[in-house]
């Protein structure tokens, strides 16, 4: 089907739109040199304007000049591959994401969701008109790779009407998969990056651009504070239960273990320090143990070292605490650690001493 | 001395097993597939191992009669690299393991010996969290398996076929079930749909089986929304219909004590007992808010319930694990002599302490220090209890797995 290029204009990636760069310019693909020519000026200050709107207000809007909104979409992503800096890639996909929410909330028929599902995304998706309470069914396996990165409980898939391998949405759900799913695509997009620096007036934006990022970057908060020192006061319940079993030398999972091992890596415990903690264990083998403990720590075989695994895993191998209720509305482990340390950090300079920061040899 | 003889004769059993048998069904992209064994002789794992075809696997395990053989789920680019990076996974079957060692059975208290290793003290069923004796947490368990246990973990897996099929649409084609060799059931789903999940997609699958996390008024069950409205939610949320029909099933069968167990109160339970059929009625009209006497914690206990006996007690770790290594289907089981077997005819009907015994000629005696009793095949053996028997090969092949028994 011919899509009009205002069509193309709101949904810059379905792939006509490629096509459409090659016709108008009649040479193939647009050449990055093309952007110093005055016929194209209004495209370059769009497409600063478009990661300029991602970094102050996250979101891009969209403007009705539709040669112009068109062609800045592919020059933004040029200019946010050269910058290289993966906050900035995250922040304009997620507002691009945010642009194509808006602009579905306008869309009069199912023929457009449709399209971006299914050949975009390539997804399998149907309109199921008159099911109602819902507008579309959507592959479980197409939903599987996007909704497990929502957090909200009325997204996991138990919590969702399924029949014959289809979950079943409304217009509003299926409109925030689609959104989720363009937002990972556009990010994988910008994973591949430039390592040579834009020409001219390019290369400006590009500087402008990094300037305006370092302004915006959150400030990072690391654990690396807490290295070398462990306060027992401050663990989750979870990890403190695995952790009092370790020094009591009873039986643990072997999922718990895990959860116990890499977080106690994680805050920076020293690995020699968890194999002592384990071989208290009546299955103890030190061999097996440091072997384990230290490929954890990314010390042998794939050399990464892994993180403590998330409250949700922790839920599915039944190793959470009375369902998270002592943790509100923590997703992690760490992130409950790294809170409760703070707050224990803030008593009184006086009372300071009621926290444990010897080290961990110590506290056994 | 008793352990050389067992060893020297499973190995000579095992080896004549592995020679004799062409045992392979076709292991689907065999070249793209991690191996591992382990010996009978040091119990060690090795890894990292892959063959070009069927033919050079036979001829491995022929050559080197392994106690267990396993081979990954995973199909990986270069599956005998030492690492998982250069490994390169490509994608995983989705496999469930259910092993009656998680399901509580009656039998359990029968067959399943505890021993608190501080004090000696020592008892039936599963072992207790402390020795009700001296307190102690180190407690060793020896658990056993019967016809019930197996049969309990084949109801399960019923169960998960109905959610393979009705909720995820996978077809028969798609999946092949096989009894472990021991105590349970695999059931293994190669699948492109699924292939390429990842741990927290293959987690969403295993919280869906498991209920974890479920939240009826998600599913509009909590909604007043009339008769009109509940058929339409049933017809397109099967976790929906799952709830109704447990639902119906607890409201109209427990008794007071089991409503008492699943935290309703005395009251409400009585009142529900006494108003059973009024109750269902108004149920299947989706009316709850009206029936009157029954709050909505009790609905919450009732839901739980239903939530409990629809779901399924699969193994979380391996279904959500996309580099498990699994036990290769054919293959021997060294805790038992059985093997890994294909259920090729209807579940229901599947006997797996038949169609799992592979040394069905010859009898040999053997000195038995302790075994309750137990069938291989059409015959029932023991118990046992310090003896010296003969027996057919396979059910003295058991006992030793078990190391209950030796040679003579």
């Amino acid at each position: 089907m011919e899509e009009s290029i205002e069509t193309l204009a709101k949904y810059p990636f379905i792939p006509e739109a490629s096509e459409y760069f090659k016709v108008k310019t009649g040479t193939g693909d647009i050449l990055l040199a093309d952007f110093e020519k005055t016929e194209f000026e209004d495209v370059v200050i769009r497409a600063e304007e478009r990661i300029r709107e991602a970094l102050d207000r996250e979101e891009v809007s969209y403007k009705s000049n539709v040669y112009v909104e068109l062609l800045s979409f592919p020059l933004s992503l040029a200019i946010v591959k050269a910058v290289g800096d993966s906050f900035l890639s995250q922040r304009y996909a997620s507002a691009e994401a945010k642009r194509l929410i808006k602009l579905l909330q306008n869309e009069k028929t199912q023929t457009i969701f449709l399209k971006i599902a299914n050949e975009v995304l390539m997804w399998r998706a149907e309109y199921v008109w008159q099911k109602a309470p819902y507008d579309y069914a959507l592959n479980v396996r197409d939903y599987l790779q996007i909704a497990p990165n929502f957090r909200d409980r009325s997204w996991k898939l138990i919590n969702k009407p399924i029949r014959d391998g289809y979950v079943y949405l409304t217009r509003g759900e299926f409109t925030r998969l689609m959104a989720e799913g363009i937002k990972n695509m556009i990010e994988d997009e910008l994973e591949d990056r430039f390592d040579k620096e834009l020409p001219g007036k390019l290369g400006k934006v590009v500087n402008r651009i990094r300037l305006l990022v370092s302004e915006k970057r959150p400030k990072a908060e690391g654990l690396e504070e807490f290295k070398g020192r462990i306060v027992l006061e401050a663990f989750p319940p979870c990890i403190g239960a695995f952790y009092q079993a370790l020094v009591n030398g009873q039986h643990l999972p072997h999922t718990a273990r895990f959860a116990v091992t890499s977080f106690l890596l994680n805050i920076g415990v020293d690995p020699e320090d968890i194999v002592k903690l384990f071989t208290k264990l009546p299955d103890a083998n030190e061999r097996i143990t440091r072997y384990q403990v230290e490929h954890i720590a990314g010390l042998r075989g794939s050399k990464t070292k892994y993180t403590a695994p998330k409250c949700e895993t922790l839920k599915t191998h039944g190793l959470c605490v009375e369902d998270g209720r002592f943790c509100g509305r923590i997703k992690h482990p760490l992130s409950y650690y790294r809170r409760a340390i703070r707050r224990v950090g803030r008593v009184g300079e006086g009372e300071k001493s009621e926290v444990s920061e010897k080290p961990i040899q110590e506290v056994l | 001395m008793e352990r050389e003889k067992n060893l020297r004769f499973l190995k000579s059993l095992f080896k004549r097993f592995y020679e004799q048998e062409a045992l392979f069904e076709k292991i689907s992209a065999i070249k793209y597939r991690e191996f591992g064994f382990s010996t009978l002789e040091a119990r060690m794992m090795i890894r990292h191992l892959s063959f070009e075809n069927e033919n050079s696997l036979v001829k491995f395990l022929s050559e080197k009669v392994p106690a267990d053989c396993y081979r990954s789920t995973a199909y990986y680019l270069n599956p005998s690299a030492m690492n998982m990076e250069e490994k390169e996974w490509l994608g995983a079957d989705l496999v469930f393991d259910i092993d009656a060692d998680h399901i509580q059975t009656s039998c359990k208290k029968r067959h399943d010996r505890w021993k608190c290793l501080d004090c000696g003290e020592n008892g039936y069923g599963s072992a207790p969290e402390n020795c009700p004796k001296c307190g102690s947490k180190r407690i060793d368990e020896k658990a056993w398996f019967c016809s019930e246990c197996l049969e309990a973990a084949k109801m399960e897996t019923v169960k998960l076929l109905e959610f393979l099929d009705s909720d995820f649409g996978l077809t028969d084609q798609e999946i092949s079930i096989y009894f472990s060799g021991h105590r349970g059931y695999h059931v293994h789903v190669e699948s492109e749909e699924f292939k390429v999940l990842d741990q927290d997609a293959r987690r969403e699958i295993v919280d869906y089986i498991t209920g974890l996390g479920l939240d009826p008024s998600l599913h509009g069950l909590r909604d007043v929304g009339g008769e009109e409205y509940l058929t339409k939610i049933l017809k397109f949320s099967a976790w929906a219909e799952r709830l109704m029909r447990n639902g119906y099933d607890i409201i109209l069968k427990y008794g007071l004590e089991d409503l008492l167990r699943i935290g309703v109160k005395d009251k409400v339970a009585l009142n529900i007992i006494k108003n059973r059929e009024r109750i269902i009625d108004l149920w299947w009209k989706g009316k709850f808010n009206q029936i009157v006497g029954v709050d909505g914690k009790t609905w919450d206990s009732i839901f739980l319930e239903a939530v409990r006996k629809g779901s399924v007690l699969i193994d979380t770790v391996v279904t959500a694990d996309v580099h498990r290594l699994i036990r290769l289907e054919g293959t021997l089981h060294s805790k038992t002599g059985f093997r890994k077997v294909k259920v090729l005819k209807a579940l229901e009907s599947f006997d797996p302490l038949k169609e799992a015994v592979v040394f069905k000629k010859g009898e040999v005696r053997v000195h038995v220090y302790e075994s309750p009793d137990f069938r291989v095949g059409d015959s029932v053996f023991g118990p046992y209890s310090d003896v010296d028997v003969e027996l057919p090969i396979s059910a003295a092949v058991l006992l030793i797995c078990k190391g209950l028994a030796h040679i003579i």
